[in-house]
């Protein structure tokens, strides 16, 4: 080993941390080399110096220091410890009152109906005693009956039977069109009548031949045209208007399927007749469903889907 | 078990019975048994009594609150001498030490140097000798000065030393070799005087 090599290891040396074949080199090397020794004793002087430090006693309130800060700080754990229970209590009850107003349930406010019969008054009043007022007065009042016999059987919430007609299937053209179709006997009641006649001619004379099978030429010219759907409803009315019967509303539907809904009361005792013979001028989609109902009171109230 | 015969138990058992039940007067006992050796190296690395009296109270404090992740590798002597070196090498890298060690540094030299101006001529030589090769120590970078504290002050073995700064052998001699050659640089113009 060279000098550059020796003073590196020499601090190992003075701990006698080198292996004995080191120690050996070295402290030969130390006798003959003058640079060698002068650095050796000069590490040895640094390592005295620093190894003659006194040792420095600790102040007389370190013990009583830590143990009063360790009390402190568990003292601050168990306070936090407190309000992180009481926040996470606060957090499930901000949670269920949230959860509760984002629920589904919404309570929802519904516009207030107007007072029509006071806008009426008012109106009234206002107008002068003229003839041509005097009649629109008239005609004002009848609107009014017909408004609060509706908002009456609204407010009485009797059941209703649902009557699914589907306008696409008339059957009076189905003999216009040529089809078979075979007239069942004994389904013409009295009460029929009362609704047949106010049926196309037509309509009278074909379900009348029982048994036969019509056939009618295919001209386009002797075809009837398929009644529109003011037609159907005008037909509808008559009938129940012929049975006795009230229409209490009648309103369009936005729905796809549905184009009319008719709200209409009928005289139970006529409920059957009525319906079977809607169903054999129509098809009544649902006719198996509803045609056992016996009617308990006087007037019943139906409901009429008519299908596009 | 009374005070007296809790005092004559080894650090081992003593850690256990404050692992099992956060004992206080087992701690207690730890403290008194290591708060000269702790706040002497604390001293050592921060050359202040105040800043020593902090770190020693925070290495005590940090013991405390964790000694239950505390296996027994070591001894407890050595795991002490690791949150002490921890805390010091924390502190003196935060900037609000750093600004305040130059004035207080200045100061508690001058203090010193005038309180010692009646002592006996020769105590005088030697505290101030204990004052040059303390601001010597200070000059060294951290890796270098625990090398100086932990083997030439505290005396340990490098195999402790390994332990309680996670260096393996060869880089504690090598680092070793250049804080005492950077030492004797720093201590050159003193050692001549003398």
């Amino acid at each position: 080993m060279n000098c550059k090599e020796i003073q590196k290891i020499l601090s190992d040396y003075l701990d006698r941390a080198v292996s004995e074949s080191q120690n050996e080199e070295i402290a030969l090397h130390l006798e003959s080399c003058k640079t060698c020794q002068s650095e050796f004793e000069q590490l040895q002087k640094t390592i005295s110096m620093v190894r003659d430090l006194p040792s420095v006693s600790a102040p007389a309130g370190l013990v009583g220091s830590v143990m009063e800060k360790i009390q402190e700080k568990q003292a601050i754990r168990g306070k936090l410890r407190f309000w992180l229970a009481g926040i996470a209590c606060a957090e499930i009850v901000a949670f269920v009152l949230i959860y509760k107003l984002h629920s589904p349930v919404k309570i929802v406010f519904e516009p207030q109906k107007p007072d029509i019969e006071m806008q009426q008054k008012i109106v009234e009043k206002s107008l002068p005693q003229t003839k041509e007022n005097r009649e629109t007065i008239v005609e004002r009042k009848q609107e009014k009956v017909v408004y609060v016999l509706k908002r009456d059987a609204e407010k009485q919430e009797k059941p209703e039977i649902l009557i699914q007609i589907d306008a696409r299937q008339q059957k009076t053209l189905a003999f216009a069109r040529g089809e078979k179709v075979y007239k069942e006997k004994s389904v013409i009641t009295p009460s029929e009548d009362i609704f047949l006649q106010r049926g196309k001619p037509g309509d009278l004379q074909d379900r009348v031949m029982e048994g036969t099978e019509k056939q009618l030429p295919a001209a386009s010219s002797q075809i009837p045209e398929r009644p529109d759907e003011l037609d159907l409803k005008t037909e509808i009315y008559q009938w129940i208007t012929g049975a006795g019967g009230k229409i209490l509303s009648e309103q369009q539907t936005s729905e796809t399927e549905i184009s009319s809904l008719i709200i209409a009361n009928i005289p139970g005792s006529v409920y059957k007749d009525f319906l079977e013979n809607l169903n054999r001028k129509f098809n009544v989609a649902n006719y198996n469903s509803i045609k056992a109902i016996v009617p308990s009171e006087d007037f019943v109230t139906i409901k009429l889907q008519i299908f596009k | 078990m009374n005070k007296k015969e809790i005092n004559e138990l080894d650090d081992e058992k003593l850690v256990k019975m404050v692992q099992d039940g956060n004992d206080m007067l087992a701690f207690e006992i730890l403290v008194r048994r290591y708060q000269n050796m702790l706040y002497n190296i604390c001293f050592r690395f921060m050359t202040d009594r105040q800043d020593a009296f902090d770190c020693a109270q925070d290495s005590f404090i940090k013991a405390y609150e964790n000694i239950r992740t505390f296996r027994h590798l070591s001894s407890f002597k050595t795991w002490l001498y690791r949150i002490a070196v921890n805390v010091c090498k924390n502190r003196l890298r935060s900037c609000q030490y750093r600004t305040r060690k130059k004035t207080v540094y200045i100061e508690d030299k001058t203090i010193d140097i005038e309180d010692c101006s009646n002592c006996p001529a020769q105590q005088y030589e030697r505290e101030r000798r204990q004052k040059i090769v303390q601001s010597a120590i200070d000059r060294l970078p951290f890796d270098q000065k625990q090398m100086i504290v932990l083997r030439d002050i505290e005396q340990l073995s490098y195999e402790e030393i390994e332990k309680i700064t996670g260096f393996p052998s060869g880089t504690v001699k090598s680092k070793l070799s250049r804080a005492r050659e950077k030492l004797k640089e720093l201590l050159k113009d003193t050692k001549n005087e003398l």
